[in-house]
């Protein structure tokens, strides 16, 4: 009996995994075609016979973020049915898996929407060097597509994070198509604002630090709250929200790169960020979270720090949490000498793609416009449009429409291909001199510069 | 002759007690968390008396919105099927691997143990050395090799590509356990099968298979849970939808910059191990017997 049973389930799971093998049919697609008697709907490139079919991913978090399948229907049901779309949700860390097949001309996308913006640059660098512009990145320059009108439309800080200088042409290649922005804003409590009697918001980190004092012992229900939340755990944040904006503040128009186009780690003003963050956190201005990631990143909205310097979209949530009268987002300190730094996120097409054409008019239209609503959605959602016109809405939320401007002067992350190493080093390194294990700043940039000749800039 | 059970002392008991408590505790956290919403979570009011205000949208537009007290809500089971559309499907596809993967792991595992433990041939011990020192290269290593291979055998994006993977790493842990288990059932039930005129697979079956139950459980219970909590393949050989683990859909609940919303995914995870925990006090009996078992041979 028990032998019969095994044989037989030996027989049925080598008969389901063929099955999937030769027809891409999953266990569970199975399932339900043999209890419904229909056959799966089919989701390859060529499966839609007279119909084009473009296949979506897009990243898991901005799945439930933005209105993708409203928008999509109205896409569809414009192009009377001849465009079908199948949108699939992509976890973090699967987007570099396709590098492999895009290298060998297939691809399960038309169209990617990454999960973090840094992650198409390795599409964008395979095969660099080539003489042959076809072969040069394995993503498409939107250029090629997009009329110079269409181009216009886009604020053009956001193209900053994915352009690049082609080596052989000498002309600057775009590779997404922008759909929305971060900029860095100062994030703020109004309601501790008013108890302190600071009536101005600070402009630059000198008026952020005069702030602080004015705000240390502040309370919110019995509970301490920090003058300033600021992010100085293991990730992206410290280089991110704390380093990059007052550098590029101290520095003025001089930019946050070194002359190799690699983050600066070696000014005075390099030095005079990291002593001046110490003695912030010295002088108790600091929220006591700030070594957590999990916990600084809700400070603001459990009103335990007064100011946040992060992506506007954390002031927006604080926002929804306590109102517009209690959460206010001005520019980062320093936006009027070094600009802001933004963020973009983009759609990108594999060259190995069967529908190009279609799926950059596909983008454009449904993603880039306003035609189905998407790009008003973007701004109500907390994060920055990407089209020029959205600006000119008079309901968008708080914010919004000020920190649009501080787009003008928008700048992206330095050297964006190792900016996630860059990082790490900087802040394990400033970690170590704001514990006193490294007496000096200038000893700890000294570690940095050697660690990243070590290790991320390594010669050949 | 009687056995004269020892009392345990009061220092043991409260020691064993403390651990006890300790391991709980996660659990608890999770399941009185699932209830409550991120924030509160992050403010330490967790307990379900604890109380918290909840802002309600206006009823008519242009209204204002209402504010209600709760103590605790089932909000964050219903918000998994929003932030996590696909978990139906997830969760078929990790239980028809968990399953299917266990069963061909066992079936092909213990015959290979049933060889190892009764079969004299050349290499025996040479080869059962070999298998055992795979077990120490650890799966990351082993990745990009792989991923190549599934990428060459066109298995990547499917299920029977994770089948295979799963089934081939938990082998070598069922061999090992089962083939002790085997070694130790005594040679004269084989020989006195055999005389009755059995063949050697009927051995296996009548013979083996029954006495063996208690190993076999136990390799069943660590095999599934290997399967059915396996990520890194599951994340590098997958990337549709439709083909996607609960491991992997649950840190798609991971926000923008790698955050969690506390309750959704407490919740979430107290619905992914519920199956686990089911398995295990089906077969828990089994299990630290099935372990112990031919733990004197070898």
């Amino acid at each position: 009996m028990l032998r019969r049973v095994c044989i037989l389930l030996v027989v049925l799971i080598v008969a389901a995994s063929v099955v999937e093998y030769v027809w891409r049919l999953t266990p569970l697609e199975q399932l339900q075609a043999i209890l419904t008697g229909q056959a799966p709907e089919a989701t390859g490139p060529f499966a839609g016979g007279d119909k084009t079919i473009i296949r979506l991913g897009i990243a898991s978090w901005q799945m439930d973020e933005f209105p993708w399948a409203e928008t999509i229907a109205k896409y569809e049901q414009a192009h009377g049915g001849k465009i079908k779309i199948h949108i699939s949700a992509l976890p973090e860390g699967t987007f570099n898996s396709m590098l492999l097949f895009w290298a060998s001309g297939y691809t399960e996308y038309d169209v990617i929407v990454a999960w973090a913006d840094e992650e198409i640059h390795p599409f964008i660098n395979y095969n660099w060097s080539t003489d042959d512009p076809a072969r040069r990145s394995l993503i498409i320059n939107v250029d090629e597509y997009l009329t110079p009108a269409q181009l216009a439309n886009f604020v053009p800080a956001l193209f900053g994070g994915c352009s690049r200088k082609d080596p052989q042409t000498g002309g600057i290649n775009r590779y997404e198509l922008p759909w929305m922005g971060e900029v860095l804003a100062l994030n703020y409590n109004k309601e501790f604002f008013r108890q302190r009697g600071i009536e101005k918001v600070p402009q630059t980190w000198a008026e952020v630090a005069d702030a602080c004092e004015k705000l240390l012992g502040v309370e919110y229900k019995g509970a301490k709250a920090a003058p300033l939340a600021m992010n100085f755990s293991q990730t992206v944040f410290f280089g991110q929200n704390c380093y990059i904006p007052m550098l590029a503040a101290f520095k003025g128009a001089r930019g946050v790169a070194d002359a190799n186009g690699r983050l600066d780690v070696e000014s005075p003003e390099a030095v005079r960020v990291f002593e001046t963050l110490k003695r912030w956190y010295d002088a108790g201005y600091i929220s006591p979270n700030c070594m957590v990631n999990e916990a600084v990143e809700q400070d603001l909205r459990v009103m335990r720090a007064v100011m946040y310097p992060h992506w506007q979209s954390r002031g927006l949530w604080a926002v929804r949490d306590h109102g517009a009268d209690v959460i206010g987002i001005a520019a980062t300190p320093g936006a009027k000498q070094g600009g802001s730094l933004v963020s973009t996120y983009g759609c990108i097409i594999p060259k190995c793609s069967p529908v190009i054409r279609q799926a950059v008019d596909f983008c454009y239209e449904a993603f880039c416009t306003d035609t189905y609503g998407f790009q008003t959605a973007v701004a109500m959602s907390g994060k920055m449009p990407a089209t020029k016109q959205t600006y000119q809405r008079k309901d968008l939320p708080p914010g919004i429409a000020e920190l649009g401007q501080s787009l003008d002067r928008g700048y992206s992350f330095p050297d964006q291909v190792n900016w996630n190493q860059c990082a790490d080093i900087l802040v394990v390194e400033f970690q170590k001199y704001l514990t006193g294990r490294v007496p000096t700043a200038e000893a700890a940039l000294a570690n940095v510069r050697r660690r990243f000749s070590e290790e991320v800039y390594v010669e050949k | 002759m009687t056995v004269q059970r020892k009392g345990v002392s009061f220092t043991l008991w409260a020691v064993l007690l403390a651990v006890g408590l300790l391991s709980i505790l996660p659990f608890v956290w999770i399941v009185i968390g699932s209830f409550k919403p991120h924030l509160e979570i992050q403010k330490g009011n967790l307990w379900p008396w604890q109380s918290y205000e909840v802002q309600k949208p206006p009823a008519e537009p242009g209204g204002q919105p209402t504010k209600t007290t709760e103590r605790v809500s089932l909000r964050n089971y219903k918000e998994i099927f929003t932030k996590l559309s696909g978990l139906p499907t997830y969760y078929f596809n990790t239980l028809w691997l968990a399953g299917t993967g266990t069963f061909l792991a066992l079936l092909v595992g213990a015959l290979a143990a049933y060889g190892f433990a009764h079969f004299r041939f050349l290499g025996n011990k040479l080869l059962f050395t070999l298998l055992l020192l795979t077990i120490m290269i650890p799966a990351e290593v082993t990745l990009i090799g792989r991923y190549e291979l599934m990428f060459q055998l066109r298995l990547y994006d499917r299920i029977v590509g994770l089948l295979i993977a799963y089934v081939a790493g938990n082998l070598l842990l069922v061999i090992f356990i089962m083939r002790n288990v085997f070694v130790s059932i005594p040679r004269d039930l084989v020989d006195a099968a055999l005389i009755d005129g059995a063949s050697t697979w009927q051995v296996f079956w009548e013979v083996m298979v029954p006495i063996g139950r208690n190993g076999l459980a136990a390799c069943a219970v660590l095999t599934f849970l290997n399967i059915w909590n396996e990520f890194l393949f599951a994340l590098t050989f997958t990337s549709m939808s439709k083909v996607r683990t609960l491991p992997v859909g649950i840190m798609m609940l991971k926000s923008q910059f790698g955050t969690f919303e506390s309750g959704v995914l407490f919740a979430t995870v107290l619905l992914s191990f519920l199956p686990i925990v089911i398995v295990f006090i089906l077969l828990q009996k089994y299990f630290v017997r099935g372990l112990s078992a031919g733990a004197l041979k070898g």
